[in-house]
């Protein structure tokens, strides 16, 4: 018998497919790889932005380097 | 047949697509809040209160307008593709209702749900394997009306075909009959549910039980509460139902061999095994359910918002909210492939069999809530 994947009510052609995907299987492959992507982008939505340092920024802050430094600095203080 | 790929068909589904999500627009940001406002019989929300019609009912209710109404019976081709992506949205939803357990809750809720439905998938199992040959049917029929009334509804249906040798028409009839069945139930029981008084645990865990369709267990759920949390009627319903969909494999390859057994030797044997049935019909994704509620019991979203314990973090709100769009989404398209004709297919012998052992589960179902409404355990 041929192999029956995700046919409605009827005959099991590709028209009578309850699903755009090759079989069950496959959409629940797809299922999977959409919850990814889903979660993807509410995590990026809700991701807090990083936060900023409270001294002002000089213009000479503005590479990555010397930005990480004041808080480097601060934790030197501390101790 | 052309079998293209679904990313060649993708671009053929939007039209339906487009009219699925427009749909569901309107539901919610007008036609529902009108619903609550609007002054029936003096009463203000009358048409909510009353009727308990919600953005899921009316999705499914839109989606079999279109089909049986609006098109005549026949969705037309260039929004046909757009529809099949519903089960896709369903399932996509059901893995991201992973977010609302955590594996404690699963293991606390789990096995009651574990105890209860493998009960239930067995006496239903016998109870038709019995009822159908005294009524006179066709083995395969009743092979698939087994697993149809039992386990799953339609996936069941489809998956126990292969292995019974049942005809197209075996399995028509067997889904006919079921959805018919289905759509009585998910339409009855938040009426039933809300005038009995039931919890969202207990009513989570009848439906979860008694109604045979996992897109129409969810409809009914969030058709009594609306509202996906822990402890929601969704939540319970859910989880119920995932423990009958894993054991799909299971019944498919007890019913395959009570099929074999009774076959005369003339007839050959095809008979698979456990294992190769295992890999050919464990429901994948399953696989990402527990992998999300994997993730939330890490932490990996922040806080789940259980009762008594913090609020739930933003990350959690908003995959809630989205998680009410894709149901929304996904139940309209499942109301689009209602067909009033085909449902008319269901008649005689198995339409006796599918409503006697069906409205039994679902009463049964009801009953054995009730008595065990103290061991329940909510999440």
């Amino acid at each position: 018998m041929a192999k029956t994947g995700s046919e409605t009510i009827g005959a099991p052609g590709d028209k009578s497919k309850m699903t755009l995907f090759k079989d069950d299987r496959a959409e629940d492959i797809g299922a999977i790889i959409m919850s990814v992507l889903v979660i993807a982008t509410i995590m990026v939505l809700t991701m807090k932005p990083a936060s900023q340092p409270s001294a002002p920024v000089t213009p000479a802050a503005t590479t990555a380097a010397s930005a990480v430094a004041p808080a480097v600095a601060a934790e030197t203080v501390k101790k | 047949m052309n079998d293209t790929g679904f990313f060649q068909k993708l671009p053929r589904a939007l039209p339906g697509l487009a009219l699925i999500i427009i749909t569901m627009i309107v539901i919610r940001n007008w036609l529902e809040p009108w619903m609550t406002n609007a002054v029936v019989f003096g009463t203000k929300g009358w048409l909510v209160k009353v009727t308990h019609l919600n953005y899921i009912l009316l999705g499914i209710i839109m989606g079999m307008l279109y089909r049986n109404v609006v098109f005549g019976g026949k969705m037309p081709e260039v929004l046909s593709d757009g529809f099949k992506l519903s089960r896709l949205m369903i399932k996509t939803g059901i893995i991201l209702l992973g977010s609302l357990y955590t594996f404690n809750a699963i293991v606390q809720l789990g096995s009651m749900a574990i105890f209860l439905i493998g009960g239930f998938v067995i006496l239903t199992i016998i109870m038709v394997l019995w009822f159908g040959t005294m009524l006179g049917l066709d083995r395969s029929m009743i092979g698939v009306m087994a697993n149809a009334l039992s386990v799953c509804g339609v996936t069941a249906a489809v998956a126990t075909a292969p292995g019974v040798e049942a005809k197209a028409t075996h399995v028509a009839y067997a889904i006919a009959t079921i959805l018919g069945f289905g759509i009585l139930t998910m339409f009855i029981s938040p009426f039933i549910g809300h005038a009995l008084g039931l919890s969202d645990l207990q009513y989570g865990a009848w439906i979860g039980t008694g109604i045979l369709n996992s897109g129409q267990v969810l409809a009914a759920a969030l058709a009594f509460d609306p509202n996906v949390a822990p402890g929601s009627a969704v939540s319970v319903a859910e989880i119920w139902n995932i423990m009958r969909v894993i054991s799909i494999p299971f019944a498919v390859f007890a019913v395959t061999v009570w099929y074999w057994a009774g076959k005369k030797d003339s007839d050959g044997g095809k008979q698979k095994s456990l294992g190769t049935l295992l890999v050919e019909k464990f429901p994948v994704f399953v696989i990402g359910f527990l992998g999300m509620v994997f993730l939330t019991s890490m932490g990996a979203f922040g806080d789940v918002g259980l009762k008594g314990g913090p609020a739930a973090s933003e990350t959690i709100k908003m995959l809630r909210l989205w998680m009410t769009w894709i149901f929304g989404f996904g139940l309209v398209g499942l109301g689009g492939y209602i067909d009033f004709k085909e449902l008319r297919q269901a008649g005689g012998a198995p339409l006796k069999l599918g409503l006697i052992v069906g409205v039994t589960k679902y009463v049964l179902a009801l009953a054995v809530v009730f008595l065990i409404k103290d061991y329940l355990v909510a999440i």
